[in-house]
């Protein structure tokens, strides 16, 4: 579903490489965890898989699509929500995710449907037709994986999405995001929440100075560390 | 106020290096070479400004109030720091995204407060310079001056703004104190437009003074009628009166007097800036900058005809636009500025009972075969003159990152804000119908050549703005203000509308002269292929930069 063939991508003319011949896959069905320590290249690699950022070098197919040649079929493959929460402040939330669903062409029916349902489980509802600028960030936070959400594609590209959530909200997101891949969809996610990681997810990706350092399974990953838990494996490979 | 520099150099890295990179395109330092370059783009402007001076000064010179060009220059040049300075330091003041990084810190206001009125001023500096750097110019090269001149001339180019900008920001700290407007953004369009009108009236009677070219004649009514006038704006800006003393041709011992006495005006109203700053800055920076949520309740029947509606996504995206700009006033009033102000700064002062134009039998050129295109000429500049389709990337600002995740072709985007664009080109369409049937010439040719036309240069302009836009988007802007007033790309846009301008004047003249019978239509036709191939490329050229631009 998620495909990184020997991806690349400096900034500065080249002088700080942010990520480094990174390859990756994530099949269908699979929650994977993307972690690392500040600025090792998660959200570099994120924009990149979104199209957000272009890679120097190496291919994004993201469905089949490749991110580059084919970005609006590729796009049509992907709910993303970005590490901060910015949409346009002078919008309603409701006017916000009419707009989402108009341009996705979401109907009528199903625009409904899924903002109520999801701003009730998000507890939003009250605030949907107040100006997005008196929302506070875990509400902005809220609103934006509401309009992710509601296109419900089959890949989920979430930037640290628990970051500005309350435990509830928190929760909720954790079982749709189970939920989602449960229909042999795919959930590619970045957490600093070592304990979220471990829980939810079927393998995952650590990241150090642009390159992936370790790749799998919990178990995979315990292989040949002296660390049992995630926390551990992970100060353990990102201190050498 | 020892912090003032280290907050006035972040302010300024943030503010220019990003102009810098999008002009070079690119980081390097190198990229700053381009800028002489770019400045070779407004030598005409600046040409056409300098002999419109060399007029003045030889009709004044007859008799004998050279130096009153010098008033006038220094007059027009606070008063555009002042009327455009208004909303800019509002901006700056209260409504900047980095003031929820300062606030907190160990800062007095009046340093927060000279830092970013520092910043403003150097843009500030751009504003004014076609209007007064060359009569300092003019004045320097005809009037017989001492050795003082160029480096007084100079101090007074330097220190010029500070006074209006003093005054714009006394002003707002009042306003924001009293008001505490940042709880009711919306009440800025009011005030401003207030404020805009009022001084767009002082401006058009100083305007006046200039417009009349160098028939002594005239040149002895008006200064006999307007004289007064003059005057008076001078006492109101006495600056400029003490400016000219210092810079009059001369014995420097009559210009030392009015140079320190300007220098002393200026700093006396840094010290009532620093005053008011400490005592208003921050009262008006209470109420957070979050508006308050507005306790609609919502309910399951409401949020059902809320969702109910289904859009194209072209509709969608020109919804968006409408949304954005009319509710941030800084946006809007941008946008309206030219159909609004200009009735009052130009035509009604024209047309009215001791106008210029009274007395002139205008209706008469009706049917002229060159009225319509007049007419032409005068909707495209009007539309030429909006910063709605040159800003319309760069007001995305931050939240830019939607428009290139949505799976829609950024030419459909393109073509969303063109849209948009077109709806302000509609009124200064109303406002030059408006005029025609005013001054009588609202005959249906006219008027059939006004309602096709309008809408063709609106298009064709809107185009030329976004493709500045496309290519150089300032999306990186932590003020509204940054995005309109501080985005030189309505400047770029000017220049490459210049350029079309040119293009299709050449087509209309070669129309004329080869195929009379069919010339408007065919110019209209041009106006249509040129609207037609410009959209083409802006859309293709949208689908290459779109994916380009790293946030």
């Amino acid at each position: 579903m998620i495909e990184l063939l020997n991806v690349s991508k400096s900034y500065g003319g080249g002088a700080k490489k942010a990520v480094d011949n990174l390859s990756l896959t994530v099949r269908p069905g699979e929650i994977f965890g993307f972690l690392g320590p500040n600025g090792a290249g998660k959200t570099t690699t994120i924009k990149m898989i979104v199209g957000l950022l272009r890679p120097d070098s190496g291919t994004v197919r993201v469905g089949g699509y490749d991110v580059v040649t084919q970005p609006l079929e590729a796009k049509r493959q992907i709910a993303y929500v970005p590490d901060t929460p910015e949409v346009y402040d002078r919008l309603t939330g409701l006017e916000y995710l009419n707009f989402i669903a108009d341009v996705c062409g979401i109907s009528a029916r199903e625009r409904q449907e899924r903002i109520e349902r999801l701003a009730d489980i998000f507890e939003i509802t009250g605030a949907l037709f107040d100006r997005i600028d008196s929302y506070s960030h875990g509400m902005q936070q809220k609103l934006v994986l509401i309009a992710a959400l509601m296109r419900n594609p089959p890949v989920w590209v979430l930037d640290e999405p628990m970051v500005g959530l309350d435990p509830r909200s928190a929760h909720h997101l954790k079982e749709l995001m189970v939920e989602h891949t449960r229909n042999n969809r795919t959930l590619f996610f970045s957490t600093h929440v070592l304990e979220v990681a471990e829980r939810l997810c079927d393998r995952v990706a650590i990241i150090n100075r642009g390159r992936i350092i370790a790749c799998g399974t919990l178990d995979e990953l315990r292989q040949g560390q002296t660390g049992e838990t995630l926390e551990s494996i992970f100060l353990e490979l990102t201190e050498q | 106020m020892r912090h003032v520099w280290p907050l006035l150099r972040v302010t300024l890295i943030q503010t220019w290096r990003g102009n810098l990179e999008r002009f070079s395109g690119t980081r390097s330092r190198t990229g700053l070479l381009l800028l002489p370059l770019l400045a070779l783009a407004f030598i005409p402007l600046f040409v056409m400004i300098t002999l419109m001076y060399v007029g003045l000064y030889r009709g004044l010179e007859l008799f004998g109030q050279p130096e009153l060009m010098l008033t006038l220059a220094l007059t027009a040049g606070q008063l555009a720091c002042l009327v455009f300075g208004v909303l800019y330091v509002l901006s700056v003041f209260y409504f900047s995204k980095d003031l929820k990084y300062l606030i907190p810190l160990p800062l007095r206001p009046s340093e927060i407060v000279v830092a970013k009125l520092t910043a403003v001023m150097l843009n500030e500096y751009i504003t004014m310079a076609p209007l007064v750097l060359p009569a300092l110019a003019v004045y320097g090269v005809l009037a017989d001056v001492g050795p003082l001149y160029i480096p007084f001339a100079l101090l007074i180019f330097l220190m010029l703004p500070v006074v209006p900008l003093v005054l714009a920001a006394l002003f707002s700290l009042v306003l924001m104190r009293v008001t505490n407007l940042r709880r009711n953004r919306d009440l800025l369009r009011v005030f401003g437009a207030l404020i805009g009108v009022a001084l767009a009236l002082l401006i058009q009677f100083s305007s006046r003074f200039q417009q009349n070219g160098v028939d002594p004649a005239e040149i002895q009514r008006l200064i006999q009628e307007q004289q007064p006038l003059v005057e008076g704006i001078a006492r109101w800006v006495v600056t400029s009166v003490w400016g000219t003393q210092a810079l009059q041709a001369g014995s420097p011992a009559l210009g030392i007097p009015g140079f320190l006495l300007f220098t002393a005006a200026v700093s006396a109203a840094l010290a009532a800036l620093v005053l008011g700053a400490e005592r208003l800055f921050f009262g008006g920076l209470l109420g957070g900058d979050e508006s308050r949520a507005s306790g609609r309740q919502v309910t399951r029947s409401a949020l059902a005809r809320q969702t109910a509606r289904v859009r194209s996504p072209l509709a969608a995206l020109l919804l968006r636009e409408v949304h954005l700009l009319n509710r941030n006033p800084t946006f809007l009033l941008s946008a309206v500025v030219v159909p609004l102000l200009l009735p009052i700064i130009a035509i009604i002062p024209l047309a009215g009972a001791d106008g210029p134009l009274q007395g002139i039998d205008i209706a008469r050129w009706a049917d002229r075969p060159w009225t319509p295109v007049a007419v032409l000429g005068t909707l495209f500049f009007l539309n030429a003159a909006s910063v709605v389709p040159s800003s319309a990337i760069s007001r995305e600002g931050r939240w830019f990152w939607i428009s290139r995740s949505l799976p829609v072709p950024p030419r459909l985007q393109i073509h969303a804000k063109q849209l948009h664009s077109l709806l302000f080109s509609l009124l200064n369409l109303a406002v030059v119908v408006g005029a025609m049937a005013w001054f009588g010439l609202a005959t249906p040719r006219n008027l059939a050549v006004a309602l096709v036309g309008g809408p063709l240069t609106g298009a064709l302009t809107g185009y030329t703005g976004l493709l500045v836009d496309v290519m150089r988007p300032h999306l990186t802007w932590t003020d509204p203000q940054q995005a309109m007033k501080g985005n030189t790309n309505s400047l770029l846009a000017m220049l490459v509308n210049l350029g079309v301008t040119l293009a299709t004047a050449l087509v209309a003249v070669l129309l004329f002269h080869l195929a009379r019978p069919a010339f408007l239509p065919g110019l209209l036709v041009v106006l249509a292929l040129e609207t037609w191939g410009l959209g083409r490329v802006v859309g293709a050229l949208a689908d290459l930069r779109y994916p380009q631009y790293e946030q």
